[in-house]
């Protein structure tokens, strides 16, 4: 999943970075309300974290405009004035949640990942599909009773894929949304995951849950179960 | 504060007092004139019958006088109030009128006067005025013998007196009339002179009222340095609070952002006493900045309007408990409207509906009722577990949590409290029909 956090104190941006990469999101970083302008309307993320007090120009502003633009991805907005005028508004704007500062680095993970589920129309923390069950509270995945072991990026482009279950994605667009803007997008790395993910969801070959689309990318092809 | 009487009474009874005044001394003055013009007329037409009867007079040593050819019939009619007599110096009756046949008395009237000098004045006999005219005339015979003999004549006031009566009554009732209509034009004329106060009344009833920001009429010179200058007032505070609210904004941004870096450069392995110094350092900034934003009650200006208010917090909580798919069911007026101030008011409901949300398992109820005309009574509801009855009077204490729910500063209710305390309004705690908390308020509206 890759996010963009936008946070004008330069410690409490690396911290959020670093605490996002520790859950294994691939991060953007931006300092300023322009810059993160760009950025939202460059770069398609799966969720950007917004800090209201920006410079240059203020996140409800940045917010607002992304959403003008069309850009849909769920926002998460970080408010040190705690104002309900101030949550209303960005809410308003477009945001989906707010926190408050100074926050638990676990309660804005815990809400970033709501709302990337929730972006994906699952309303549940637990997905199944067939006899996969994904937790994306704990990070975990079940094949009937037993617990797979899938290492952070297995896992992340697990959970891209089936929350785009039934569409195809690149393997460029699987990148962007695996690592941050500096990786080589021509290393044949996703197809190494790829091949592992089949292997350990259904080492059988009987489930086949990801299609190779020729040409175009992969596809999740097992449905959701309610 | 009681009301001094209203100025278009004063300025009435003002005139009302000072017009009989100058139509008093308007029409004694007409009336002195008219009734001197009269007189002076009684004088001449005295006059002109004296010369006429000298004229026709007829007289010698040896006959009486006779005055035989007077054209006045009046002279020939019994008492018909014009009467003539010649007399010598010492008081000889020597010719009377026919028409003062036997009133003897009539001939008191008789006093002498100085010789070639007219005399013209009033006198009463038995009880009647008389204006009374005389010359003393020296007549000179063929041998130039001098004959002094005084003519008296007497004309009873009755004509004259009916005629002024009629005169003054005239003139009363013009002067009546004309008092009548000058109040009338008084009247028209204050309320047309006096309009721009009452706009001005009018609209200070409204920015009371909160249907207006500030005085907007045109008004006259003498009346714009306090429009103008009550509306930089207004203008004035609105500014100030706003700046106030950005700098304890801006004061809140500073303090809260390095707050969480240091809050980030926690472990699991740090002493937990710097960890609980920072929740409270946090805890102390949140509550003493959430209080020094509350405006408090303000008495002019626009009301702020509480459905739309509410529809807005409702769709924000939707948006942020989306999980918990929660139903605000919300009972509310659209033209009810609260003498708050708006951030105060989006404030104190912000914090009690997300409580409200928090606890909620499906469902958060909003009604408002009016209570009269001044206030407004709102509840919020939820069918969550409900507040633990011996611990309602700590809960708005702040830092005191009602809930398990873990999220927030246990900040709400207490922030909720302060602002209704600033406000003079009441808050009540008890059990909803769905179950969980209600919370009553009573606002100003």
């Amino acid at each position: 999943m890759r996010v963009l956090i936008v946070e004008d104190e330069p410690d409490l941006l690396d911290y959020l970075a670093r605490s996002f990469e520790a859950e294994g999101f691939a991060c953007d970083r931006s300092a300023d309300g322009e810059d993160a302008l760009f950025l939202g309307e460059e770069f398609d993320y799966d969720l950007a974290v917004v800090d209201i007090g920006l410079p240059k120009l203020d996140g409800i502003q940045v917010v607002s405009r992304w959403r003008k633009n069309n850009r849909n991805f769920p926002v998460l907005i970080l408010t040190a004035r705690g104002r309900w005028q101030d949550k209303v508004e960005g809410l308003e704007a477009g945001a989906d949640d707010y926190v408050v500062k100074p926050f638990q680095i676990e309660e804005i993970l815990a809400r970033a990942n709501a709302l990337i589920r929730r972006s994906a129309g699952h309303a549940s923390p637990e997905m199944r599909f067939g006899p996969i069950i994904i937790d994306t509270r704990a990070k975990t995945v079940l094949r009937g009773d037993q617990r797979l072991e899938l290492t952070t990026y297995e896992y992340n482009a697990l959970e891209y894929l089936t929350h785009r279950c039934g569409q195809t994605v690149s393997k460029s667009e699987l990148t962007e949304h695996l690592y941050d803007q500096d990786f080589d997008r021509d290393s044949n790395v996703i197809e190494v995951f790829i091949a592992r993910l089949r292997k350990k969801l259904d080492p059988e070959g009987s489930l086949k849950p990801i299609t190779t689309v020729r040409g175009r990318g992969y596809r999740f092809d097992l449905k959701a179960e309610q | 504060m009681k009301a001094r009487g209203s100025i278009i009474r004063r300025l009435l009874g003002a005139s009302i007092l000072t017009l009989p005044l100058f139509l008093g001394i308007t029409g004694y003055a007409i009336d002195q004139a008219h009734t001197r013009s009269l007189v002076a007329a009684q004088q001449s037409q005295l006059q002109l019958q004296f010369y006429g009867i000298l004229g026709v007079m007829e007289w010698s040593n040896t006959q009486p006088i006779s005055v035989e050819r007077l054209r006045e019939p009046r002279f020939w009619q019994f008492r018909s109030g014009l009467y003539a007599f010649i007399h010598t110096r010492n008081g000889y009756l020597q010719w009377q009128s026919s028409s003062a046949n036997s009133m003897e008395y009539l001939q008191e009237a008789f006093t002498p006067t100085p010789a070639g000098k007219e005399v013209f004045d009033e006198i009463v006999l038995r009880g009647a005025p008389y204006f009374r005219y005389r010359y003393h005339v020296i007549w000179e015979d063929e041998h130039g013998v001098e004959f002094p003999l005084i003519f008296t004549l007497l004309e009873h006031q009755d004509t004259f007196r009916s005629e002024l009566l009629s005169f003054r009554k005239n003139i009363a009732l013009w002067l009546g009339l004309a008092a009548v209509v000058l109040l009338l034009i008084q009247v028209i004329v204050l309320r047309w002179g006096l309009r721009p106060l009452r706009d001005m009344s009018r609209e200070l009833r409204e920015l009371e009222a909160g249907k207006r920001e500030s005085l907007g009429g045109i008004y006259p010179r003498e009346l714009t340095g306090v429009t103008h200058n009550l509306n930089r007032l207004l203008e004035k505070e609105q500014q100030q609070r706003e700046r106030y609210r950005n700098t304890l904004g801006n004061l809140a941004h500073s303090l809260k952002t390095p707050l969480s870096v240091m809050r980030s450069a926690t472990t699991p392995d740090t002493d937990p006493q710097i960890t609980d110094q920072l929740d409270k350092m946090n805890n102390i900034i949140a509550y003493q900045l959430q209080r020094a934003v509350s405006a408090g009650p303000r008495r002019l200006g626009v009301k702020t309007p509480l459905r739309a208010l509410l529809d807005r917090l409702c769709q924000t909580m939707n948006k942020v408990y989306l999980d918990k798919n929660l139903s605000f069911n919300l009972s509310c007026d659209e033209q009810h409207a609260l003498a708050m101030d708006e951030q105060d008011l989006m404030e104190l409901l912000g914090n009690l509906i997300d409580n409200a949300s928090k606890a909620a398992q499906s469902a958060v109820s909003i009604e408002v009722k009016a209570l009269g005309s001044a206030s407004v009574e709102l509840s919020i509801e939820d069918d969550g577990p409900g507040f633990p009855e011996d611990k309602i009077g700590l809960l708005m204490e702040r830092g005191n949590r009602g809930d398990q729910y873990g999220s927030g500063q246990g900040l709400g209710l207490a922030v909720a409290v302060d602002i209704l305390n600033a406000y003079e309004a009441e808050l009540s705690i008890g059990r909803a029909s769905l179950g969980g908390a209600k919370v009553t308020m009573t606002l100003p509206a």
